[in-house]
């Protein structure tokens, strides 16, 4: 049993040039509705509705039929297709009228909208199609049908607008290039992203970005897409008419399933390209709420350059917009993210014109001038937001970067206070742990740094940051006299960050306490492939060289060290011994 | 012995099933395997899967959140998973279920269960008649088909008076997905003293209220919060009923320290400065009272027992404390002319009240159970449709004496004319 599903299924017909394959199109057709969400829409898109309006009509029956098995489904039925001349338009939805009548009467008398709904998508070609449109549109609304008009050509559009009569109906401009079918089918499926993107951003509970699970059936030759995008780039999933049965098809389908990235990506650049469509639809609002909603997601993602682009298409489809001051806040912190600490300023700036002494724009700004290494700036930034005691203010963020900014100037009782009121607030407490540790260590209360950076250890640490909590721990026991442990946990740091040079360094010393010279000349000799330039390890092998009575293999080391930095102290001392 | 509990509501995006969630908690308490299927507007669920998921999870008996809006589309369901397996149970819950006539049921073979009581309890005893084969006969709770095909009702069952006997459906349970939730919805107490005409809820419990302890709901709230929780939607019909419980609560809430953001639902007449103001500390930052109508003319009828200058000096100290106010109001109501509606409107703009969310008006809906629906002719109140089926309630098909049915659609596109968010509602 496949566990996909589809919200839109796409049919393109073409007229009775190919209705030998029609009986089983419908058969395989008629096999996928179980594969149908419970609430979904199929389109029916034909370049000639006269010739597929038979198709059309056993569609809407099997439909129909369907439904009447499962009364736990609904599903919108768009026929989209020309403007055929009106009789033949007003027979053709006469009779689909007809078949979804008892749906209408079920809907009515459960209070509820039909489970069945023709929404006709009609295409206008050009001015003619325009003069005449008026008596289509009401005569479909008549019927309870709301129509949309589908525009190819820009030319006319400037002529439709005013003609949709409430927000249910739609202008589609043609977003892509290609032949008629496939513009059609991508120019719905970005309204159909679209329309998904709505109800992500406005759901109560917004779960992960909504993919579009669109299926597009070609009856010509049978080619099947599961994404409409796939259409214009004609890259179809399989085969309709040479699949056994509906099992392998599903298992075809499922096996090509997409990417969410894809789905991302697809909704970003769908939203870009409609940009001419949403002003005419008067729906730029909605628009920039969704380009937060997905900045925000990008933000999630730490696509940062993404969400910028996204922020400021939002800002510009909506001046005046309630939420720009929360919009140009986002903007600053994927700046601060990107370490664009001017730029974040900048947005900053934006934003304070909005929404004066705000607690978020002072935290913003600590992180900026923190950034910039400003600390005792970035201290009293963070100070400011405190202040104005903002519910929304994220505390723990705050005293953390508060207490860093102290243990960056040394201030490590200050440092560690404010870690202290960070541990009240955050959920992942070993960064707190780890920087109470080098409070402590900068305080030299040793048994409490240890403490601590055990607790580090034992809090689920991030992996990026299990080197420097073991180094720290080895920088203890160093401080302990306690060479042997201090070695170690040097190693473990060395396992998971191999090419730290201060590790090699430090254990190093540590072997020299421990008069184990070779182990020391190695450490040391690894610290100088990281760091050629490190004039203190050549000094190091050197002294390690000295004490194991190679006086003559030390000048050397002696005499580089001085070369790279003339002011290392002992390596003169030790070379004035050696001389004398 | 496996029970699903499913909630089906494909208009609208899914939102946490938490009246479900109280009741998986409980089955799952007392020795039962219970899993929930959340069914929302843009949910991934075909027949395909509905028919894997039975034919796996082998449910035994399958639970329907019920009302008037999804019922058609619980019978449908109901009537596939017994085309899988016949011998699965069925049982509806809910506001419709409680009251719904069983005589309405009667031809659909989809329903076994009629839930009438306390959904913990009267489930429980259902999943139990199940499991020990027992099924055909009267089970307290609820109403049961029986093997002539006839639903006979089962004498009722005293809910239990301490709620906190009944397990969170938050705290040590995986029934509630956290991970994209941006806010909880709690019940500190449940039902009300009052006797509004137009809520199921005076008669659905008797009009007697039961609390959760303020140690059980700060349980919740710290546990949710720990989640990364920090917006809470309280639930009860009447939060503040009990006001020196809700002051201990907001101290408590206060006292821990948290950053959390309340709404909550109350009467104008349990507010007062002191508890407003602990409140605003606490994180409320909106509350939503009853209005209903602004006209004295259309007040009475409703038992509501509230009067426009208490409404008034509600929502101005609220407002004076920082704390947001939304306003429940209906129109169609019992006595309402046309000017009586639009002075409903008025009141909102007058104390600046946003016409959105939870402000925007809607009309009131007959529902079984409720004192107008049973009265409804003495209300003035005539029903449109005859053909409706049984298991539906009048709902919003009626006109009344003052109001015809084009009226009210007029007072409807006033309303939504006003609105700033195009009338979109959080709570019905």
């Amino acid at each position: 049993m496949s566990c996909f599903s589809i919200k839109k299924l796409y049919l393109l017909l073409e007229g009775s040039r190919k209705n030998s394959f029609f009986e089983e199109f419908q058969e395989r057709l008629v096999d996928l509705f179980p594969c149908l969400d419970i609430a979904s829409d199929i389109y029916l898109i034909s370049d000639n509705i006269m010739e597929d309006f038979h198709d059309m009509n056993t569609i809407l029956g099997q439909v129909a039929l369907f439904l009447r098995r499962h009364s736990f489904y609904r599903i919108n039925i768009h026929p989209v297709h020309t403007l055929p001349p009106k009789d033949l338009l007003e027979g053709i939805y006469n009779n689909f009228f007809r078949s979804i009548g008892p749906f209408n009467r079920e809907g009515y008398l459960h209070q509820s909208a039909s489970r069945i709904m023709v929404l006709p998508v009609l295409i206008v070609e050009g001015k003619d199609d325009l003069k005449r449109l008026d008596g289509y549109l009401n005569f479909l609304r008549d019927r309870l049908m709301i129509p949309s008009i589908y525009i190819p050509e820009k030319d006319t559009t400037s002529a439709i607008k005013g003609m949709v009569s409430s927000d249910q109906e739609r202008i589609y401009l043609g977003l892509s290039k290609g032949g008629e079918f496939e513009r059609v089918v991508n120019t719905l499926g970005m309204h159909s992203m679209f329309d998904g993107l709505m109800a992500w951003t406005n759901a109560p509970v917004q779960g992960p970005l909504p993919g579009c699970r669109s299926l597009v059936l070609s009856k010509r030759d049978g080619k099947i897409y599961n994404c409409f995008r796939r259409v214009s780039s004609n890259r179809p999933v399989s085969d309709l008419y040479s699949v056994d049965d509906i099992a392998d098809f599903l298992e075809t389908v499922e096996a090509a399933g997409k990417k969410p990235g894809d789905c991302l990506t697809c909704c970003v650049e769908s939203l870009t390209l409609m940009k001419d469509t949403l002003e005419i639809n008067e729906r730029e609002k909605d628009a920039g709420g969704i380009f937060l909603s997905l900045g925000m997601e990008m933000v999630k993602e730490g696509d940062y350059k993404t969400a910028l682009e996204l922020f400021g298409q939002a800002l510009e489809l909506e001046s005046g917009f309630e939420d720009t001051g929360s919009i140009l806040l986002s903007k600053a912190l994927c700046h601060i993210r990107q370490n664009e600490m001017e730029e974040a300023m900048a947005a900053l700036d934006e934003a304070e014109k909005q929404t004066p002494s705000s607690a978020m724009i002072y935290y913003y700004r600590g992180l900026c001038e923190f950034g910039l290494k400003d600390y005792i700036e970035a201290i009293d930034r963070f100070h400011d937001a405190l202040k104005l005691e903002y519910d929304q203010l994220p505390l723990g963020d705050i005293y953390f970067y508060m207490g860093l900014s102290h243990i960056n100037i040394e201030e490590y009782s200050d440092g560690l206070t404010m870690m202290s009121h960070a541990e009240e607030f955050v959920l992942d407490k070993a960064p707190v742990y780890y920087y109470k540790g080098i409070c402590h260590l900068g305080m030299q209360n040793l048994e409490a740094a240890l403490d601590y950076l055990k607790n580090a250890l034992a809090s689920q640490p991030q992996e990026e940051d299990l080197g420097s909590i073991y180094f720290h721990l080895g920088l203890c026991y160093k401080e302990m006299e306690r060479y042997e442990d201090a070695i170690t946990e040097l190693i473990r740091a060395g396992k998971v960050e191999e090419g730290r040079k201060d590790v090699h360094n430090l254990t190093g010393y540590c072997h020299f306490k421990r008069k184990e010279y070779d182990n020391a000349i190695q450490c040391f000799l690894r610290a100088i492939e990281i760091d050629p330039g490190s004039a203190i390890d050549y000094a190091n092998i050197g002294v390690n060289l000295k004490e194991k009575g190679e006086v003559e293999k030390a000048i050397p080391m002696f005499k580089k060290a001085l070369s790279l930095d003339p002011t290392i102290g002992f390596a003169v001392k030790h070379l004035n011994e050696i001389n004398e | 012995m496996n029970i699903l509990l499913i909630e089906i509501n494909p208009f609208i995006p899914p939102a946490a099933p938490i009246s479900i969630a109280y009741i998986a908690a409980f089955l799952r308490e007392n020795g039962f395997h219970v899993n929930i299927l959340n069914i929302g507007e843009d949910t991934a669920f075909s027949l395909h899967l509905l028919h894997s998921y039975i034919s796996d999870f082998k449910p035994r008996l399958v639970g329907f959140s019920t009302y008037q809006r999804n019922i058609l589309l619980v019978l449908g369901m109901a009537d596939y998973i017994k085309s899988i397996d016949p011998k699965i149970k069925t049982v509806i819950g809910g506001p419709q279920a409680t009251f719904i006539p069983s005589v309405s049921l009667q031809q659909s073979r989809s329903v076994d269960f009629i839930c009438r009581d306390e959904g913990e309890i009267a489930l429980l005893k259902i999943a139990e008649a199940v499991r020990d084969g027992t099924e055909n006969t009267v089970i307290p709770g609820s109403s049961c088909r029986c093997e002539d095909q006839m639903f006979y009702d089962g004498p009722q069952v005293e809910p239990w008076k301490d709620l906190d006997r009944y397990p969170s459906p938050y705290i040590q349970n995986d029934l509630v997905d956290f991970s994209h939730l941006e806010e909880a919805i709690l019940f500190t107490s449940r039902g009300c003293p009052y006797g509004c005409i137009f809520c199921y809820t005076p008669n659905a419990f008797k009009r007697k209220v039961r609390f959760h302890s303020i140690e059980r709901v700060m349980d919740e709230i710290e546990w949710i919060h720990q989640k990364g929780i920090n917006r809470f939607w309280f639930a009860d019909p009447s939060f503040s009923i009990n006001i020196e419980r809700v002051d201990r609560l907001m101290e408590e809430i206060l006292r821990k320290g948290l950053k959390i953001q309340i709404w909550l639902e109350t009467r104008a007449d349990l507010v007062n400065d002191e508890l407003l103001k602990k409140m605003k500390a606490a994180g409320v930052y909106l509350i939503a009272y009853g209005l209903e109508s602004a006209s004295e003319n259309v007040l009475q009828y409703l038992n509501k027992k509230i009067s426009l200058d208490d409404m008034r000096k509600a929502i101005k100290k609220t407002q004076k404390y920082g704390i947001d106010v939304e306003l429940f109001t209906q129109f169609g109501l019992p006595n309402e002319t046309f000017a009586d509606a639009m002075k409903t409107l008025q009141f909102l703009k007058d104390n600046h009240i946003k016409i959105r969310g939870n402000s925007n008006s809607q009309q009131m809906q007959l529902y079984f159970g409720t004192e107008v629906f049973e009265s409804r002719q003495r209300y003035g109140i005539h029903p449109l449709e005859k053909g409706t089926p049984a298991y539906m309630s009048v709902g919003k098909q009626y006109e009344t004496e003052h109001l015809s049915y084009e009226d009210l659609k007029k007072i409807s596109a006033i309303w939504k004319m006003e609105s700033l968010d195009g009338a979109k509602r959080k709570v019905s």
